[in-house]
C-alpha cells in the first residue's frame, strides 16, 4: 500500500499532470465564485476533453477543478450571505455576522485554512479507508441510513433557541422543512404530492433556489434598507487581520477535526447528500458551547460556526469519492459526472481501483491536497482585498448582489419556477428573521425529510420490523437520543450551578 | 458586345459568390444548442455532451454546438419549452426521454407536445432494458425465479421508472417471485443495496449496467428484444409469453428502445436546416472518433434515421386501445 | 416587526397561525392518498400544527423567552419604524420591478437597467459612473457569460411573442 501511495505522489508530480491540475484549479477558483456557473455542469462540460487523457492525467484536471470550487463558492457567503456553491449557507450564519461586525478579514481567514484543513483530513480518510471501504460502506443498510437521517434531525434541538419559546420556533421551522420536504412525487405509491398541477415541483422542492432565497434575499432586503456597508462596525477602527482567522482555526482544532471528519463520513454515505454535512458540524459546533453565553453568541459572529461547516464542505469532497472510485456509485451530482470520467479513459470503477489501479486512486487522493494546498496558497494575499469588499456602500453592491442571486437561481436549472421559489422562500425567510424564527432547523428538515421517508418504507418493505434490532441502528438510536438530550442536560446543569452561585450570594 | 459579356461574367461570378456564401451561412458563426431534458452527470447528458463535441465537424459552417440541461418532469419541462416557447429558428435541438411518446400515449397532465409533430433528426444509438440478479445467487435462468424462495427483493426508485415498471410486469406475466422495494433514491444507491445484499434484482437500461455486468456483481436474466451481441445469450422477455395481449404488451414497451436517445427540432425550425442536421447526423454514425467515445462510454452506436423515428413514434401511438388499457395498469411515465 | 424579548408580538402569533393553518391544510390535502404516500406528510403536518399551536400560544402570551432564544439573524435597526417600513417596500419595489422586467424583456437587459436604475436613483451616484457601472455589466453578462460560456440566460416572453 505504501509502494501505491508513493507512486501515485510521483505521478501526480509529472510536469504535464501538475499543468492540467493547475489548469483545473485556476478554472475552479471562477467557477465558485461567478454566479450562474454551477461546478457540476462546469465539470459536464470538461469532461469530454478528457478523452484520450491518462487517468492520472484526467483525474488532476477534473479533480482539481472540483475540490476548489468548494473552497471558493465559501467566499459570497462570508462576504455578502449569499450561499454560494456547494449550498454552503451555513457559512453564512455566523460567517457574514461577522463579517458585518467587520471581521470579514478574520472570517476569510478562518475559513480558509479550516476548508485546508477539511481537505486534507478527506484525502487522508480516502487514502487511509481503503482497505476497510468495501466492509465500512456496507454495512450502512437502508435501516442505518435512517437512524442517520433522524439522527441529523435530532440536531434541529441543538440549532433552536433556548427556552421555551425558542424551542418550539425551532421545532416549527424543522417540522415544516420536513413537510415541504415530501412535496413532488412520492416514491411508494407514485402519488403526486402538493404538486397542484405544476411541473415545476413534480421532483420536489429543489434545494438550492429554495437555500440562497431563504438566506440571501433577507440580506439584500436589510442592506437595501440599512443602507450602509456590508460592515456595520469595525473593530479598532480597521478590518480585523486574516492571521486572526488562521489563528482561531488552530485554538479550535479539535473542533475542525472533528467537523471534518463528521463531514469524511457523510460524504461516505451515499445517500445523505452533500447538504447534510455542513447543518449537521453546525450543530454539533453549537453543541460544543459549555454555557449559555458562549451558545447566545452562535448566530452573531462566533468563528466556530465558522470552522465546522467549512471544514465539513470539503472533507465531504474526499469522502465522497470513495463509493464512487470502491462502487461506482456516486456520492454525489458532481461525483455523477465524473464517472463519466472513469469510462472515458477506459477504467472501470469497483474493486479493481483498490487494487490493480491502487496507484491511479492514491494520485486522486493526493490530487486533493494540491489542488487544495495550492488553492490556499493563491487566495491567501487576495483576502484582505476581497475582505475590504465589505467596506464599500451597499447601495453599490446591492445591484450585483442581486444578479449573483436571481442570475445564479435561473441557470442552475435553466428555470423561472426556481427564480418564484427563491422569492417564496426569501418571503419566508424574511418573516422568519423579523420573528426570531431560526432558519436552520427549516433547511435540515427540508434536506432530511425525504431521505428519512425513502430509508424508512425501505426498511419496513425489505425487513418488516425486524431491523429495529440490528446492532448499528441500537447504536444509532442511542446516539440520536444523546443527541436530543445534551442540549437539555447543558440547560439543567447550567441552572442548578446558577441555583448553587445565587445561593452562595445570599450566604454571604 | 463584349463589355456586356465582362459585365455579364462578373454578375455570374458574384451570384455565384453569393450563394455560395448563402450556401455557408445557415450555420457559420452560429451556436447550436442541445437542449437536455436531464441533469447533468447522467447517460443522456454524456452523450448529448460527446454528441456536441463531433457534431459541429458535419454541419457547414462548423457551428459550437453547446448543451444545456433543462431537467424536470422527467424531460417534459425541457420537451414543452423547445415545443412552445423556443424561438424556432432552427439553432435549438433537444435530446429528451425516449419514452416520452409513452406520456403522451397515456394522456400525461401537463405534457404539451404531439411527439407525431417534431421534426426528428435521428437517433445515434439503441437502447435495451435488463433485468439482472446479483451474480452470487443460484438463478440462471429468469424462470427459476417462479420458484424463488425467499422472494427476490427488487429495487426501484418509484412507480414510472423502468426500475419499477419493468419488474412489475414480469412478475405479472412471467408469475416470478419477486418483491419490488420501492424508494430508492438513485439508480446507484440501488446497485450499492445490491453490493450490501439488501437486495437481489435490479432492472434498467443495459447501458446503465454493463460497468456492474462486467464486473460480475449482477447476471443479466431477461432483455427486451434486441440486437446488442452482448447480450446474445439472454432470453427475451417478448419470447417468454404465449399470450398475444402480453406479448403486445411488452413489445408495446420496447419500441421506444429502437430510438435509443433521439434527437428532434420543434415543427417550427426551417426544413433546410433540418435537412442538414439529418445529413450531418448520417455522417456522424460513420465518424470513428465519435464511435469510438460514445462506445467507451457504453453506448452501442447505432443510426437510426428522422423518418424512421417518426414511424415509430406513430406506431406506439397506434396501438390498439385493448393494450393500451393493460399497458396502463403496469407502465406509468416518470424519471 | 421585531419582537422584544419578553414581550407579546402579535405578527408573530399571526404568523404562526397562518402555518398553523397551513398544515391543517397539508393534513387534509392527503386524505384521499394510500397510507404509504399519507403517513409521513401527515406526521409532519401533524407537528407543525402542534409546534406552532405551541408558538402562538407563547407569542400572545409574551412570555418564555429567554437570553440566547435567538440564535439567528437579527434586523437590527437604529432607524425609526417608518423610515424601515418604507424603505421595506421600495426595496420590495426594486426587486420586484426586477423581476417581472426580467421575465419580459430577459434577464440581460433588466440586469443592466437596474444597474443603472439603481445607482443612479437610489445610490444617488453621478451618471459618468452609473453608465460606466451598467456598460461594464453588459460587457461581463454578454460578452463573457453569453458569448463565451454559453450560460442559458432566458430572453424575455416579449421577445417569444413578438417574434412569432
Amino acid at each position: 500500500m505504501v509502494e501505491a501511495l508513493l507512486e501515485g505522489l510521483v505521478r501526480v508530480l509529472e510536469p504535464n499532470v501538475l499543468t492540467y491540475m493547475l489548469l483545473g484549479v485556476f478554472l475552479g477558483f471562477w467557477v465558485g465564485i461567478l454566479p450562474g456557473l454551477g461546478g457540476t455542469v462546469t465539470l459536464a462540460l470538461m469532461l469530454p476533453f478528457v478523452y484520450g487523457m491518462e487517468p492520472v492525467q484526467a483525474f488532476a484536471f477534473l479533480l482539481g477543478m472540483h475540490s476548489v470550487v468548494a473552497t471558493t463558492g465559501d467566499l459570497t457567503s462570508i462576504l455578502f450571505g449569499i450561499p454560494g456553491e456547494g449550498i454552503s449557507a451555513a457559512l453564512v450564519l455566523d460567517g457574514h455576522a461577522m463579517a458585518k461586525k467587520g471581521e470579514a478579514g478574520r472570517a476569510l481567514g478562518a475559513n480558509l485554512m479550516s476548508s485546508l484543513i477539511g481537505a486534507l483530513v478527506g484525502a487522508a480518510a480516502l487514502a487511509a479507508a481503503i482497505p476497510v471501504v468495501r466492509p465500512l460502506v456496507l454495512t450502512f443498510g437502508a435501516p442505518e441510513l435512517f437512524l442517520l437521517a433522524v439522527m441529523g434531525i435530532a440536531f434541529i434541538a441543538s440549532l433552536s433557541g433556548r427556552g421555551a419559546r425558542g424551542l418550539a420556533r425551532g421545532v416549527a421551522a424543522g417540522a415544516l422543512g420536513l413537510l415541504v420536504s415530501s412535496v413532488g412525487q412520492d416514491p411508494q405509491a407514485g402519488i403526486l404530492r402538493y404538486t397542484f398541477g405544476q411541473l415545476y415541483l413534480w421532483g420536489g422542492i429543489d434545494l438550492v433556489p429554495a437555500v440562497v432565497g431563504l438566506f440571501a434575499i433577507p440580506e439584500i432586503l436589510d442592506l437595501m434598507v440599512r443602507r450602509t456597508s456590508i460592515a456595520t462596525t469595525m473593530p479598532a477602527g480597521r478590518l480585523t487581520g486574516v492571521w486572526d482567522g488562521v489563528k482561531d482555526c488552530f485554538r479550535h482544532l479539535g473542533l475542525t477535526l472533528r467537523c471534518s471528519l463528521i463531514g469524511t463520513f457523510i460524504g461516505i454515505m451515499p445517500g445523505l447528500g452533500g447538504g447534510v454535512a455542513q447543518w449537521v458540524s453546525y450543530g454539533h459546533a453549537v453543541q460544543s458551547a459549555r454555557t449559555a453565553e458562549e451558545r447566545a453568541r452562535f448566530g452573531q459572529g462566533d468563528v466556530r460556526g465558522l470552522l465546522g461547516p467549512s471544514a465539513a464542505n470539503n472533507s465531504k469532497e474526499g469522502g465522497a469519492l470513495i463509493p464512487t472510485v470502491a462502487f461506482g456509485v456516486p456520492g454525489s451530482s458532481a461525483m455523477a459526472v465524473l464517472l463519466g470520467g472513469f469510462f472515458l479513459t477506459g477504467l472501470v470503477p469497483g474493486p479493481d481501483m483498490l487494487s490493480r489501479h491502487l496507484p491511479v486512486t492514491y494520485s486522486m487522493v493526493w490530487t486533493l491536497v494540491l489542488a487544495n494546498v495550492v488553492t490556499v496558497a493563491l487566495c491567501f494575499p487576495l483576502l484582505p482585498y476581497l475582505a475590504r469588499l465589505t467596506t464599500i456602500r451597499a447601495t453599490r453592491l446591492v445591484p450585483f448582489l442581486m444578479l449573483l442571486v436571481f442570475l445564479g437561481a435561473y441557470t442552475a436549472n435553466n428555470s423561472w419556477g426556481d427564480v418564484l421559489a427563491a422569492v417564496a422562500f426569501g418571503a419566508l425567510g424574511y418573516a422568519m428573521v423579523s420573528f426570531g424564527w431560526p432558519r436552520a432547523p427549516l433547511v435540515l428538515g427540508l434536506v432530511l425529510g425525504d431521505i428519512a421517508e425513502r430509508y424508512l418504507w425501505i426498511s419496513v418493505a425489505r425487513y418488516g420490523w425486524d431491523w429495529l434490532g440490528r446492532p448499528a441502528v441500537v447504536v444509532l438510536m442511542a446516539l440520536t437520543v444523546a443527541v436530543l438530550v445534551v442540549p437539555l442536560l447543558q440547560e439543567w446543569r447550567e441552572r442548578r450551578s446558577g441555583a448553587v452561585l445565587r445561593e452562595a450570594a445570599h450566604a454571604e | 458586345m463584349r463589355f456586356s459579356a465582362r459585365v455579364l461574367l462578373a454578375a455570374l461570378v458574384c451570384v455565384a459568390v453569393a450563394l455560395g456564401a448563402f450556401a455557408q451561412a445557415p450555420f457559420a458563426g452560429k451556436t447550436v444548442t442541445v437542449l437536455v431534458g436531464n441533469p447533468p452527470g447522467g447517460g443522456y447528458d454524456r452523450l448529448a455532451r460527446v454528441l456536441a463535441r463531433h457534431l459541429g465537424r458535419h454541419l457547414p459552417g462548423s457551428p459550437t454546438v453547446v448543451v444545456q440541461n433543462m431537467p424536470g418532469a422527467a424531460g417534459i419541462v425541457a420537451a414543452n419549452h423547445l415545443y412552445n416557447v423556443a424561438r424556432p429558428d432552427g439553432l435549438t435541438l433537444g435530446l429528451f426521454n425516449q419514452n416520452m411518446v409513452f406520456g403522451q400515449l397515456l394522456g400525461v397532465e401537463g405534457l404539451r407536445v404531439d411527439m407525431r409533430r417534431w421534426q426528428w433528426i435521428g437517433s445515434l444509438t439503441r437502447e435495451t432494458d435488463v433485468f439482472a440478479v446479483r451474480a452470487e445467487l443460484p438463478y440462471r435462468h429468469i424462470l427459476d425465479l417462479r420458484r424463488a424462495d425467499p422472494p427476490v427483493a427488487v429495487g426501484a426508485t418509484a412507480p414510472g421508472s423502468g426500475s419499477y415498471d419493468f419488474p412489475l410486469v414480469l412478475k405479472a406475466f412471467l408469475r416470478l417471485n419477486l418483491r419490488i422495494v420501492s424508494g430508492y433514491p438513485g439508480r446507484s444507491d440501488i446497485m450499492l443495496a445490491i453490493e450490501r445484499k439488501e437486495l437481489d434484482g435490479v432492472a434498467g437500461s443495459w447501458s446503465s449496467m454493463t460497468s456492474f455486468a462486467q464486473r460480475g456483481l449482477v447476471r443479466v436474466l431477461v432483455k427486451t428484444p434486441s440486437d446488442n451481441p452482448d447480450l446474445g445469450s439472454v432470453p427475451s422477455d417478448v419470447d417468454l409469453v404465449a399470450e398475444p395481449t402480453a406479448k403486445a404488451v411488452l413489445q408495446l414497451h420496447a419500441v421506444p428502445n429502437r430510438i435509443g436517445r433521439p434527437l428532434v427540432a420543434p415543427p417550427g425550425a426551417p426544413a433546410e436546416l433540418v435537412r442538414l442536421y439529418r445529413e450531418a447526423f448520417r455522417r456522424l454514425a460513420e465518424d470513428a472518433a465519435f464511435r469510438q467515445e460514445a462506445e467507451r462510454l457504453g453506448f452501442e452506436v447505432v443510426y437510426t434515421p428522422g423518418e424512421a423515428c417518426l414511424r415509430i413514434v406513430e406506431e406506439v401511438l397506434a396501438s390498439p386501445p385493448a393494450v393500451v388499457r393493460v399497458f396502463k395498469s403496469f407502465f406509468r411515465f416518470g424519471e | 416587526m421585531r419582537s422584544e424579548r419578553g414581550e407579546r408580538s402579535i405578527p408573530e402569533a399571526l404568523f404562526s397561525a397562518l402555518l398553523l393553518a397551513l398544515g391543517l391544510w397539508a393534513f387534509a390535502l392527503a386524505a384521499p392518498w394510500p397510507i404509504k404516500a399519507a403517513l409521513y406528510p401527515r406526521a409532519m403536518a401533524g407537528a407543525v400544527v402542534v409546534a406552532c399551536a405551541a408558538c402562538c400560544v407563547l407569542a400572545l402570551s409574551g412570555r418564555g423567552e429567554k437570553p440566547g432564544s435567538r440564535v439567528d439573524l437579527s434586523f437590527e435597526h437604529d432607524l425609526p419604524p417608518e423610515v424601515v417600513r418604507r424603505r421595506t417596500l421600495e426595496a420590495c419595489a426594486w426587486v420586484g420591478g426586477f423581476l417581472v422586467a426580467g421575465w419580459l424583456v430577459g434577464l440581460l437587459p433588466a440586469m443592466v437597467v437596474l444597474v443603472l436604475a439603481y445607482l443612479r436613483w437610489a445610490g444617488g451616484e453621478s451618471w459618468t459612473f452609473s453608465l460606466g457601472a451598467a456598460a461594464v455589466t453588459w460587457v461581463a453578462l454578454e460578452g463573457f457569460m453569453v458569448r463565451l460560456l454559453h450560460l442559458p440566460i432566458p430572453t424575455g416572453v416579449l421577445g417569444v411573442w413578438l417574434g412569432r
